[in-house]
Order: structure tokens, then sequence, then C-alpha cells
């Protein structure tokens, strides 16, 4: 992912999680906790999704269970091309109810494919 | 006269020297030279220490992304210099030692009620000396920019970003630009090296003529009147003693506690964030509000809690000045301090337990070696493989394997060990990566490989599978 960082760009990995709802449909969210940013991660004992930072807790499709976050984990645009996974990253405002690009671009699709 | 004298006179007649040093030397002490005066002077020798060290670190450090971390690493590097690390630990053991002697001396000031009518503007300044330490510690928190600098500065501007009206357009000034990046250290940098500094200069010499127009507050004992003594030799040599005791705490802590710096910052990269030691009573009431009360957490206690404390001249007026009949006011000052320390100890003794459940931080999928994520496996494939192996496993190099092929599947299917000894001993132009990389990381980036065609998934021998949802892979 390369994004303008003053008087340079940089070129970051981004890590998202990717979620096989149905055996042919692909859905990706974003590892950036929608509360305050830190890394949300798989807690397999829990069977959730579940922030370190404040504790936040989502359920495995994302959707928001419990804690601080305002909204559920943010899905990325995603499309599959020549049985690729490709994502579009996008970062999202974190601590807002509403789901807001940083950059102010739309998000089209639901974040699956 | 003596040339002593002649210089003397010379330097008075010039710049008012002597007289400057007689009014700094005949302050009244009233009711006597105290132990309990000392801590003002501690903290201003605490500021010079963190002054001299912050310059020193300043000298070596570039506050870019591409080389913040590289040039503390620098500093740190004990082939460079000896002396750096040290130097380090002064700074950031000194911001700590800052933060408890400054609540030490919140609450000295509060029991001997020296916050009381007319001193309530020195109570203030002091707030807001207080505040700018505060503001020091988490500007200078992402100066090295690693994990721990760069997540909790993430966390930090957004709880900014979340105050309503004014939070987006600060949070926007202090981050810089569409990324936490260059601009934001840069940023940080000059607050934490120019700004604050220069903030904390002014308000301590306020808070320095504001204290000597008023003079020290003997804590009021029954019916004797306070006896007033100059400040030097006695309170003088009390403060010195002090403040060399500080000096030799710090350089213990500084020679025995070393500071670790940490991984450098890498957004892909999970990391369970935690604020420096002082944040944390904040961290975890952030923890206590779900939607839509999280601004409660947030903002409207620390708020409250700001408020309360400097409001306390004005809480604190009831009765003579004798510790008894205030005895109200102090027992709240110190609920509120008493309730910040059971809040940092949550975290402290929760991230313990945690820490004990959940060896090695994450729950990833038992399997030996301990596994590397996909991204670092990702990562070491684009440094250390891509220069004969493209991305989807066909030969750069026209000698080297073909992932592609029959022959390599079959003993990705069959034998995966036989292809990390493989990776490990080399062969005709494959280099031995055997004490370049670990087991582990070894095993990585030969599952990526693997996991890449779809017909491995189905049966992947012994390579290990992502832990992921049960519906789905991994990050």
């Amino acid at each position: 992912v390369t994004a303008r960082d003053g008087w340079t760009e940089r070129t970051d990995v981004q890590t998202v999680w990717v979620l096989r709802p149905q055996e042919d449909a692909i859905q990706v969210l974003t590892a950036i906790c929608p509360h305050l940013g830190c890394s949300v991660q798989w807690k397999a004992a829990r069977g959730a999704f579940a922030c370190p930072c404040h504790d936040s807790e989502f359920a495995p499709d994302g959707a928001r269970r419990h804690g601080p976050a305002r909204r559920g984990m943010d899905p990325l645009p995603v499309r599959i091309t020549h049985g690729e996974v490709q994502v579009r990253w996008v970062e999202f405002v974190a601590g807002a109810a509403e789901r807001r690009t940083t950059d102010g671009s739309p998000v089209d699709g639901q974040g699956t494919a | 006269m003596s040339p002593l004298r002649r210089a003397q006179h010379w330097l008075e007649e010039r710049t008012g020297a002597l007289t400057a040093w007689r009014h700094v030397a005949d302050e009244p002490v009233h009711g006597g030279p105290r132990w309990a005066y000392v801590l003002g002077s501690v903290l201003l020798f605490l500021a010079a220490a963190q002054l001299l060290s912050g310059v020193a670190l300043a000298f070596e450090y570039a506050p870019t992304t591409s080389a913040a971390w590289e040039s503390l690493a620098r500093v740190m590097d004990p082939g460079q210099s000896p002396w750096g690390r040290v130097v380090r630990g002064l700074h950031h053991h000194g911001a700590s030692l800052m933060v408890i002697v400054l609540v030490a001396h919140v609450v000295q000031v509060a029991l001997f009620g020296a916050h009381r009518r007319p001193r309530e503007a020195n109570w203030l300044t002091g707030m807001a000396l207080g505040l700018v330490v505060l503001a020091l510690g988490f500007t200078g928190y992402l100066l090295p920019w690693d994990q721990t600098a760069f997540y909790a500065t993430r966390v930090g501007i957004n709880i900014v970003r979340s105050t309503p009206v004014v939070g987006a357009p600060i949070a926007e000034l202090l981050q810089g630009g569409p990324i936490l990046g260059n601009l934001t250290l840069t940023r940080f940098y000059v607050l934490h090296v120019v700004l604050l500094p220069g903030a904390l200069l002014l308000l301590v010499v306020v808070h320095l003529v504001l204290f000597r127009r008023h003079g020290v507050t003997a804590r009021a004992s029954g019916a004797t009147p306070a006896r007033a003594e100059p400040f030097w030799p006695r309170q003088a040599l009390r403060d010195v003693l002090a403040m060399l005791a500080a000096c030799a705490l710090l350089l213990l802590a500084a020679w025995l506690l070393p500071v670790e710096l940490g991984e450098k910052a890498d957004p892909s990269r999970p990391f369970d964030a935690r604020p420096e030691w002082y944040f944390l009573w904040l961290f975890q009431l952030l923890r206590w509000f779900e939607p839509p009360w999280e601004l409660v957490g947030s903002l409207v206690i620390p708020g409250l809690v700001g408020l309360y404390f400097a409001l306390q001249p004005w809480l604190d007026r009831r009765g003579p000045g004798e510790p008894r009949s205030r005895r109200p006011a102090f027992l709240g000052l110190l609920c509120a301090l008493g309730g910040m320390a059971l809040l940092t100890v949550q975290v402290v003794v929760g991230d313990a337990l945690r820490a004990e459940a959940e060896p090695g931080g994450e729950e990833a999928a038992p399997v030996a070696p301990a596994p590397i994520s996909p991204v670092e496996a990702g990562m070491i494939y684009g440094e250390r493989c891509t220069e004969c192996h493209r991305i989807d496993g066909s030969p750069e190099d026209p000698d080297a394997r073909d992932f592609r092929s029959p022959e390599f599947k079959r003993m990705a299917r069959n034998d995966f060990q036989a292809l990390v000894r493989a990776v490990q001993e080399g062969g005709d132009i494959m280099p031995a990566f055997e004490g370049e990389l670990t087991p582990a990381q070894i095993h990585g980036v030969l599952t990526q490989v693997v996991l890449q065609f779809p017909e491995l998934r189905e049966a992947p021998g012994d390579a290990p599978t992502d832990a992921g949802p049960p519906d789905g892979g991994g990050p």
C-alpha cells in the first residue's frame, strides 16, 4: 500500500483478515480496530476477533459484540481476478459510529466477492 | 581590598550577581528548614537533567520515518559508544522520576495547605506545569519510532480526534498528513524539543516568581508563630542533598534498567499497544465505557479529574489551615490519586495474567516450530528469495527451481521437511539459509509458497495451515 508521507511516498504492507462466509465467497476486513486503531486479533479460544488494547470484541463476521468500539470491523473492497484475491486498501476514521474513509473516498461494495 | 573582593565588586557593579545571590540565599523559610520543602528543587534539577540528556540525544537523532529508529539504534549500539544507552536511560527514566516527584510535590503542597489563598495562582501554574510534563511524555513516546511508539501514538491521536468539535482539526495538525508518518514525527519532535520545553521554562519562571512572592507555607501547628530562617545554608543543604540523591537514583536506574528499543514501527504487524505507565489509568478507563458512553471514559472523567485538581484551592477553603480541619479536602485528593493507582495496577495485573494464559501473546495454531506470520513470511520472501524466484513461483533465474513444477508439488505434498532441508542446506545455485533464517522462518516462507497452489491446500502434507476463523483463512 503506497501513501503520501510528507516529502516522500511510503509503501507499507498492511494486514487484513480474509473470511470465507460461504464456500464461494470471500470477505475482507481490515485488522485496524474501529475503536482507536490497535490491531484486531483472532482469538480461537473465544471464537471471536478481539482488540488487545481496550477489549472490544467482534463476531467471526466482524460484527460488533461488545467493548468501546462504536461499530463493527471495517470491510474492505475486494475482487477476485484470475484466482487472485485483490483488496483495495482504505483506512477508516477511528472512534466514529458511522463508517467514513480517512481520505473521503466512497467505499463500494460490501467487502465481499 | 583582596583580589577576590575586587573581582566580586567588579561583577556586582556590572551585573548585580551578588545581590541576586543574596536574594536567593536570604529567602525566608517560615518555620525553619524542612525536608518536605526539597521536592520543588528536585523537580527543577530533574528538568535540567532532562534538558541535558535531551540535547545529547537530539545531537544524534533524525525525526523521519526512515531514520528515527535507525538513528536511535545507533545511539544505543554499544559498538558505537558505551554511553549512548546510559544517556537514553537517563532521559527515559528521568521522565518517569519527574512524574513520581511531581505527584509527591502535589501531595506535599496539598497536605501543607500551600495552595490556599493567596497562593491559588501558584497552584494553577503548577498544574499547567504538570500537564506540560505529561505532554512531553506523550510526544517523546513517539520519537523512537518502534512498535510501541507507533501504536500508542495512533491510539493517542485517535482519542484526540474523537473529541467533539475541536478534536478533528487538532488531530489533523498533530498527524500532519493522511498517515501517521514523517510529518507526525517532525511535529512531535518540534513539540517535544521546542514548544513544550519553552512552555516549561516560561511556567517554571512564573512558578518560582510567585513562590518567592508568597514564600513556603509552614504547616500551621497550634499557636506557635512561624519563625523564619534564611534559605542559606540549612534549607539549601537539604535541597542539594535531595538533588544528589535524585541524581544517584537516576544514574543507578539508567545503569541497571536498560531501556529497550523495540522493533521498528510496522503497521502490518500486530502489537499490543500500551502507553507509558503514567497514562495506564487513562488507558484502563477507556475499557470501561461502551457506546454511547465512551466519551465519559476518554474525556469526561479525565477532564473532571483535571478540574478537581485545579480547583483544590477553592475546595479547600474551610478552617484555619490546620491539617485536622482540612482533612476531607486532602482525603478527596488522595482518593483521586488512589483511584488512578488502582486502575494502573488493574492493567499491569491484567496483562500479567493474560501473558500467563496466552504464552507467546497470540493464539496461533500450536505448530512446531513457532510459526511466523504470513506477512513476515511474505517480507522474507521479498527480501531473500525474489532474486531467483518470482512471486508466482516461476523462476526468475533460469537455473532456479520452478515451484509450479509437478516435481516441487510432489515434494511439498509428500515430504515438506525435505523442502525445509533443501532451503537450509542449499544446492546448485541455491544458497544455504541455515543460520541466516531460523527454522520457523523457513517453515513459514515455504508454507506460504505451498499455500498459493489450491491443489496443495487440500493435502498439505505436514505443512501447517493458517490459524484463522473457522470459516476463513489467516491474516
